[in-house]
């Protein structure tokens, strides 16, 4: 689905802020890619450039075409082409007005994403926490299919180098591209099959597995997920959700209103396992989020947006 | 039309004025050339490189067909085997997603170049056009002077003829006068003929200017169509790339895959097309437009002062009335628009 371009600036300011609010944590793709991302889609940078405005309808995130276009944009941007001036671009505005906004947002646009991070589409990186034994922590970040921003994270002890992964005598490792391929092909599958999947491919031990997912966001007039009660689309409402499976964890909490706790999933031996859903919301939400959650026996954070955050 | 009909337009000609005016649509129009090589060796580059980027991304269609077939086959020994070589190929079996995401993305980056590169061609078409305005209202200027100056020869020539017919006159008083008249009819010849080489200089490199403006607008309109359907076809199949990733290649991805790689057939078709225009435009186009700025600069040698001095009365009274008849035949056809 796609929004009018009036509506354009306030959405992506308003996930902007929700993503401040919520202050994710490493366990998620990082913040300031997020954030970085968004302003080159709001218009007031890059003009109508990266339209069209696209959006997941059941996630209310932003579709990956659009997102992508600001990556190609930055490929561009980062070949320090000799950029227009402004004498350029108003006698550019004077021969055609559309053509002189148009190159001024492009040259607004590349003075940022040269100096940005954007969200990857698919990205692998590693390193080790410890040498001997060798304990690595694996990252995998993601557009999701459905429009989230998802990252898988893998703490793993190893008996050496294996087939994936060559660890280099300062501690550096070096992933084989295989490694990627099998995140993006088991990334969403459950985090137990994910857990045996990446043991049995690595060799190594998983001590640690997570999964945390941006988004969705939901606001007024968007599809409605006919589950969960109307009155959570009366404002902004952003959630994170995290899965992790570990030895680190005890017992099995669930404290996510809106996936079911479902059967007994197969729990690696020794783990325990915990999911968890948080909320961004503004003031008309936020309210209905607490009574929500409160219906399914759980207390969720809800944290608000616009806001001063209150300590949690 | 001009409010003063007996005044000259525009700025006083003089032969240095002419020379630099020649000269600088003369650099103008080789810088312009220059751009516009540039812009048909870019468009070349563009066009192979999109073309490539669509050719290897459909390429996957054949992967994606054997997986199709592999996740398909339902006999008992494959139902069997899968398992082991499932363990066996954890590493070593490659995610079509994975390839087809980065392909798509390098595409993606193909179509934004393509799509500024199109915003730099509009603009030097604009700025070609410009010029053609300019050598336009320049070449009115010039017919417009040209009269007023023909009408001034004219009525210098009567004014010394009626000289030596005036008895009421001294010979003094007619010296005075016929020095007087003398001057101003040497003085408008010139301008006369200045005038008229100044609209000589606009006509000739008009058809030079219109042939680059046109030839830029081609490569405007055929890029900026090119990218509109490309880009259409490439998202489409990018969203379907993207969006149906989270299946991990599952069978009921892989057909819905084909179909947006079946769009971009339809792509790669049309890019193939386009990199055949392009590839023509520079082998033909080019040379002719080199030939038409290079045909321009050298026409129209200046009037020199030698030539001017050369002319007896009765010549300058001709060339006087030839200018007002041709400056007459100018105003019907740009009142018929054949200008």
């Amino acid at each position: 689905m796609s929004l009018d371009a009036a509506r354009i600036s306030p959405y992506v300011r308003a996930l902007s802020g929700a993503l401040d609010a919520l202050a994710p944590n490493d366990e998620y793709v990082p913040l300031a890619e997020a954030k970085d991302h968004l302003h080159a889609l709001d218009p007031a940078v890059s003009g109508d450039l990266l339209a069209p405005y696209e959006i997941e309808a059941s996630t209310g995130m932003p579709a990956y075409g659009w997102l992508e276009r600001a990556r190609a944009e930055a490929v561009l941007a980062r070949r320090n082409a000799p950029e227009p001036s402004d004498a350029e671009i108003e006698r550019a505005r004077g021969l055609d007005g559309a053509l002189g906004a148009r190159m001024q947002a492009r040259r607004d646009l590349h003075r940022h994403l040269r100096e940005a991070r954007l969200l990857p589409s698919l990205r692998l990186h590693g390193a080790a926490r410890r040498l001997e034994p060798v304990d690595a922590a694996l990252v995998y970040d993601r557009l999701a299919p459905d429009g989230r921003w998802v990252r898988v994270r893998a703490e793993l002890r190893l008996a050496g180098t294996t087939d994936g992964i060559r660890v280099r005598p300062q501690g550096r490792l070096v992933l084989d591209p295989a490694l990627q391929h099998l995140f993006t092909r088991h990334a969403t599958v459950a985090l137990g099959g994910l857990w045996e999947t990446l043991e049995r491919a690595t060799g190594g031990t998983l001590q640690r597995l997570s999964r945390g997912f941006l988004g969705p966001f939901w606001y007024p007039g968007m599809e409605r997920d006919p589950a969960v009660p109307q009155a959570l689309y009366s404002g902004l409402l952003l959630h994170s959700s995290i899965e992790v499976f570990g030895t680190d964890v005890d017992g099995d909490r669930h404290l996510d209103p809106y996936q079911s706790a479902g059967a007994a999933e197969t729990v690696p031996e020794g783990c325990g396992r915990y999911r968890e859903r948080r909320f961004a919301a503004t003031a008309a939400v936020e309210p209905h989020v607490q009574a929500w959650s409160q219906d399914h026996g759980m207390k969720c954070v809800v944290v608000p947006i616009g806001r001063r955050r209150r300590r949690l | 039309m001009p409010e003063r009909p007996n005044q000259y337009l525009g700025e006083a000609l003089t032969h240095a004025v002419l020379q630099r005016r020649r000269e600088a649509v003369r650099t103008h129009q080789e810088e312009a050339l220059t751009e516009v090589q540039g812009h048909l060796s870019t468009q070349r580059v563009i066009a192979n490189e999109l073309d490539d980027g669509i050719r290897t991304l459909s390429t996957h269609r054949e992967e994606l067909h054997r997986l199709e077939s592999e996740a398909n086959d339902g006999s008992l020994l494959a139902a069997l085997v899968r398992p082991f070589t499932a363990r066996r190929t954890a590493l070593a079996r490659s995610s079509v997603t994975e390839a087809l995401v980065v392909r798509y993305e390098a595409v993606s980056v193909r179509l934004r170049e393509a799509t500024a590169f199109s915003d730099e061609l509009k603009l030097t078409a604009l700025e070609l056009q410009q010029e053609v305005d300019r050598l336009h209202r320049e070449l009115g200027e010039s017919l417009h002077n040209q009269r007023v100056a023909a009408q001034r020869v004219l009525q210098a020539q009567e004014a010394l003829d009626a000289l030596d017919a005036n008895a009421e006159l001294s010979p003094e008083q007619k010296d005075r006068r016929r020095d007087r008249f003398g001057f101003d009819l040497r003085t408008e010849t010139v301008a006369l003929d200045l005038h008229k080489a100044a609209s000589e200089h606009c006509r000739n490199h008009l058809p030079a200017a219109r042939s680059l403006r046109d030839t830029v607008l081609q490569l405007h309109e055929e890029m900026a169509a090119y990218v509109l359907g490309a880009t259409h076809t490439v998202n489409a199949a990018g969203r379907r790339i993207q969006g149906l990733g989270m299946l991990a290649d599952a069978p009921t991805v892989v057909a819905e895959l084909q179909e947006s790689l079946d769009a971009l057939q339809e792509a790669m078709e049309a890019t193939a097309a386009y990199v055949e225009t392009s590839q023509d435009l520079v082998a033909k186009v080019l040379p002719e437009l080199a030939a038409r700025v290079a045909a321009a600069g050298e026409a129209g040698a200046a009037v020199t002062e030698a030539d001017l001095r050369m002319l007896n009365r009765e010549k300058r009274r001709a060339m006087a009335e030839r200018a007002l008849r041709e400056a007459a035949e100018e105003e019907i056809s740009d009142l018929l628009g054949d200008l």
